[in-house]
């Protein structure tokens, strides 16, 4: 059974039956993903389990609401990006010395070495240029550069057609490179 | 840097924290157990493997989705162009000639005439149609509307060409089918005499119209005619005549309701006269012999009954035919009468 397939029977059982095994199984097949473009987003682990819990409860309310989901990855990542501007509306301005070195301020770095401090540059300086694209783009390219998926997978996650989703990777990719190279 | 390096770079980093890395195994399998817990699921349940029936049930739902979902767009669809195409019809049943909506209602009857089967058919359509002028020519009379004359003359024009057209189909069925063009003759005369009662009565009121009004009465009574002749022809050929004896009857007993009418006139305006002292030998003279051109005809009719008896049916309606023109004639001299003495008398001359 293709995954598309799977996932639609699953959401049949979502749907119709308020299935939450169902959900769970296709909540299995998206939270990786889902994780990466969360934590990418927000300061620490934690803040990421959350908002991956956050979400998943979300998208099951809604799941069990609407029928016609043509393209659930597509929904779990609007969702998802909708939790992470709530974060950022109602968080609090305190932030704690552990998230802070969870999100790679170093204050007390257990990392040593100039090799550390080039990846931890590094690191920073496409975090900069990722946080200047829109959700999608971001999406789109830890979807294909950082996770590595085929154009096919993610075409079928994003809910897109092969060729937009080529032409939007390969547009992403190009605004994350402008931003890139005027700071090396 | 180049695209391929810059992805490198990516990829290099892919399990830093900032790039969303670290949701390993481990920590997958840390989240999935807190998310079932927290959802209401066992924590470390197997997943549940579903059953055929499951499937099963999950692929008869999209099989109707594929059949109910094209199926309700259609419907749609059919409903919206044929439900406004209904309600604008609808509307257009109550136009006359000059409305908007009139050229729907007679494209309407178009349409039922092209897909009529037979010419009889065709021609009980047509008489049908004939109907829908009368009451238009009767809704314009009665009404304010503008262009009233114009549309009079066209309501009345379109009458007479419906009952041309009953007609031509009557005669072309008479010599196809004659058993056929029985029935229709019988439908089309009791029409033709319903039609003539009310362009009798239709108050059009408007004497520029009048010419167009006897076109229809004279295209009706050929209808009558023709129903007549299609009538007798099928008797000729061995058809029966009950329908030709009724035929027959229902014109005897219409000429002896007019021969009754005039008498019953002729003498209102003659005690009318006398009471107003007008009587004068002129008048009285008219009068008798009007009367006598009435009365002499119930002896003619008697005579084409006789000869319908004896198997004359062309000869029994060719006479009642001249009764009926005598009469018409008379009737037109009784109102002339009635007219002279309903006029205001002259002014006295200064």
């Amino acid at each position: 059974m293709s995954r598309n397939v799977r996932d639609q029977f699953l959401l049949h059982r979502i749907h119709t039956q308020k299935d939450r095994e169902a959900f769970d199984q296709l909540a299995q097949n998206y939270q990786g993903t889902l994780y990466r473009l969360l934590r990418s987003k927000l300061p620490t682990d934690q803040d990421a389990d959350d908002a991956l819990s956050t979400t998943l409860f979300r998208t099951w309310d809604y799941l069990t609401r609407t029928a016609d989901i043509e393209h659930v990855g597509g929904l779990f990542f609007t969702v998802g990006r909708s939790v992470i501007a709530e974060f950022y509306r109602t968080r609090k301005e305190s932030v704690s010395i552990e998230s802070m070195q969870e999100a790679g301020l170093d204050i007390a770095s257990t990392k040593q070495g100039k090799e550390a401090t080039v990846a931890s540059a590094e690191i920073r300086l496409v975090t900069e240029c990722m946080d200047e694209l829109d959700g999608e783009e971001r999406t789109l390219i830890l979807l294909r550069h950082v996770e590595g998926h085929s154009i096919r997978v993610i075409a079928q996650k994003v809910g897109k057609s092969e060729g937009a989703t080529r032409v939007a990777i390969h547009r992403a990719m190009k605004k994350l490179r402008n931003l890139f190279e005027p700071r090396v | 840097m180049n695209e391929q390096e810059f992805i490198n770079l990516l990829q290099k980093h892919k399990d830093a924290p900032e790039l969303g890395g670290g949701f390993d195994a481990s920590h997958a399998e840390r989240f999935s157990k807190r998310f079932r817990a927290e959802f209401g699921l066992a924590p470390d349940a197997a997943p549940r493997a579903y059953s055929w029936n499951e499937y099963a049930d999950f692929a008869f739902h999209r099989l109707g989705l594929a059949f109910a979902r094209p199926m309700a767009v259609g419907a749609s669809v059919f409903a919206v162009i044929f439900g406004g195409w209904v309600a604008t019809v609808n509307a257009s049943f109550d136009s006359v000639p000059g409305d908007t909506l009139y050229p729907v209602k007679l494209a309407t009857e178009r349409m039922q005439l092209a897909f009529s089967p037979s010419g009889e058919r065709k021609a009980r359509l047509h008489a049908e149609f004939a109907g829908r002028r009368l009451q238009e020519v009767s809704e314009i009379s009665v009404s304010d509307r503008p262009d009233k004359t114009a549309r009079l003359k066209a309501a009345v024009a379109n009458f007479t060409q419906e009952v041309a057209s009953a007609n031509e189909q009557l005669a072309a069925l008479g010599e196809e089918s004659p058993a056929l063009a029985v029935d229709l003759a019988v439908a089309l005369e009791q029409k033709a005499n319903e039609y003539e009662a009310l362009l009798t009565q239709t108050p059009t009121s408007q004497s520029d119209v009048d010419d167009e009004v006897a076109g229809a009465r004279e295209a009706v009574e050929q209808v009558n005619d023709t129903a007549v002749e299609t009538l007798v022809s099928a008797q000729e050929q061995g058809g029966s005549s009950q329908a030709l004896e009724k035929n027959f009857q229902s014109q005897v007993m219409e000429l002896r309701g007019l021969i009754a009418l005039s008498t019953a006139r002729l003498s209102a305006i003659k005690s009318a006269l006398s009471a107003a002292d007008q009587l004068d030998e002129a008048r009285e003279s008219d009068i008798a012999q009007l009367r006598q051109v009435v009365t002499s005809r119930d002896q003619d009719i008697t005579s084409a009954m006789n000869a319908f008896a004896v198997g004359g049916y062309r000869r029994g309606f060719e006479l009642l035919d001249v009764i009926e023109t005598d009469i018409r004639a008379a009737q037109q001299g009784i109102l002339t009468l009635e007219l002279s003495i309903t006029a205001p008398p002259p002014s006295p001359s200064p």
